[in-house]
């Protein structure tokens, strides 16, 4: 370290004790003897105190933008809050709005199922000597419908249980919610003498959510009857087609 | 807010460093004392954004009167950061030929261990010859000084930029102190000025 160097540092150092208040009396009182009789020194000493000035207003300038940063995040937290709460309440308007929804389509659904269940029953054309191959196959495979479905569709068109067989197919086909294979049934049991295929059809239609232009002529017909078996069961789906949920849904 | 939270508020702008920070954002974040300058400038030919800025130039002042040592906590807090926002709005507002709306003088604390308020605002000119200087002094001396100033240890000023050990921040202040020493000596015109 050079003697010049040495000597600034040294000067500074006394420099910042003195504004710090931190000398003694006698290095007080020895400094501003100093200061008065060095103009030299004085010169220095004015110009540390600037160069305190000159750092100081980097030193506010970087307040001034903090305070700034400050002042606009205290600003954005409201809407912050409002923005969660938004979202929060969009969030919740959605999950209910698709929890009503799934509900009701469930509802719908089992409501056809319950009517499916009720008006087709699987076991209603096991009646007599002609019944009784069917009947067989249905006790043969008590809870084993892809079995029964097999053996029906064994029945060939030539035997006279056919159409009867096709009937229980289409019954199984409905539960399953297979509507193509259900609705071929139903041409091919109608088309051999089965005609009480329509509420069969009406009902594969509503749990498919694939009504036809024919659906109402359909439901019509049966209404049309007061002593038709299934008029009861018509006037039930006519309820449910004109409801709501089943307009919002299907 | 209590007298021993502002001691303790004082002491830690005194402490320097995030103690500093720390401190100026509570004090910041007074919605009370806010509300006072912003209401005082409401009433006084201002509006919100004027409070807000009042509010911000009298913490200014208030950190730069403490690091300069020439506060002492007498009063309260809020009266002082009042009063200094009041006299900032008064200069503002005779510059625009305007006077106060409300007289509230009553409000003001008269202090007399602390400087006035008046008087610790620099005017624009001697602020632009503040800032011709600094825009002399390079970036990397700029941040060493100003870590200083606020009371940062030589180890915190070394970590803080980069340097070996304290010892090798504490050679580059001296260095930049002399730098800056020098620039102001050689603009004997600014120099006189800011005296």
């Amino acid at each position: 370290m050079n003697t010049s160097t040495s000597n600034f540092e040294s000067q500074i150092d006394q420099f910042e004790k003195y504004t710090l208040a931190k000398m003694s009396l006698e290095e007080r009182q020895a400094f501003e003897t100093k200061l008065l009789q060095s103009p030299e020194f004085h010169s220095s000493f004015d110009a540390f105190l600037i160069s305190r000035d000159v750092i100081n207003e980097k030193i506010e300038a970087g307040l001034r933008d903090t305070l700034k940063q400050w002042q606009s995040e205290s600003k954005a937290e409201p809407k912050i809050v409002q923005l969660s709460w938004l979202k929060y309440a969009a969030a919740a308007s959605i999950i209910a709005v698709i929890s009503l929804v799934t509900f009701q389509n469930y509802r719908i659904n089992k409501i056809v199922d319950s009517m499916i269940a009720t008006n087709l029953p699987l076991s209603e054309t096991t009646r007599g000597e002609q019944q009784d191959k069917i009947s067989k196959i249905l006790a043969d495979h008590e809870n084993k419908a892809q079995d029964a479905i097999l053996e029906l569709k064994k029945i060939d068109s030539m035997d006279q249980n056919y159409g009867k067989a096709q009937s229980v197919l289409a019954k199984f086909y409905i539960r399953q919610g297979n509507c193509v294979e259900t609705l071929k049934s139903y041409a091919n049991a109608h088309d051999y003498g089965i005609n009480d295929v329509t509420l069969g059809i009406l009902l594969c239609q509503m749990k498919c959510n694939k009504p036809d232009a024919d659906f109402q002529k359909r439901l019509d017909s049966i209404l049309a009857d007061s002593n038709n078996n299934d008029y009861q069961a018509a006037k039930k789906i006519k309820e449910q087609v004109n409801g709501f949920w089943w307009k919002l849904l299907r | 807010m209590e007298t021993e939270k502002e001691k303790d508020l004082v002491a830690m702008i005194l402490e320097g460093g995030t103690a500093r920070e720390k401190a100026l954002k509570t004090v910041y974040l007074d919605s009370k004392m806010k509300e006072k300058l912003i209401y005082f400038t409401k009433n006084n030919h201002g509006n919100e954004q004027d409070g807000e800025d009042l509010y911000q130039e009298a913490i200014i002042i208030f950190d730069s009167n403490i690091r300069k040592g020439n506060f002492r906590l007498e009063g309260s807090l809020s009266s002082y950061l009042f009063s200094i926002g009041k006299f900032h709005w008064m200069n503002h507002l005779r510059k625009k030929r305007l006077t106060l709306v409300e007289d509230i003088a009553t409000t003001v604390v008269k202090n007399t261990s602390n400087p006035q308020p008046e008087s610790l605002l620099i005017d624009a000119q001697k602020k632009e010859y503040l800032h011709t200087i600094l825009a002399k002094l390079g970036k990397r001396c700029q941040g060493i000084l100003e870590l200083w100033q606020l009371s940062y240890s030589m180890e915190e000023i070394a970590a803080n930029m980069g340097f070996h050990d304290a010892s090798g921040a504490r050679k580059a202040k001296y260095d930049c102190q002399q730098q800056l020493i020098k620039l102001i000596q050689s603009n004997p015109t600014i120099s006189t000025e800011l005296k």
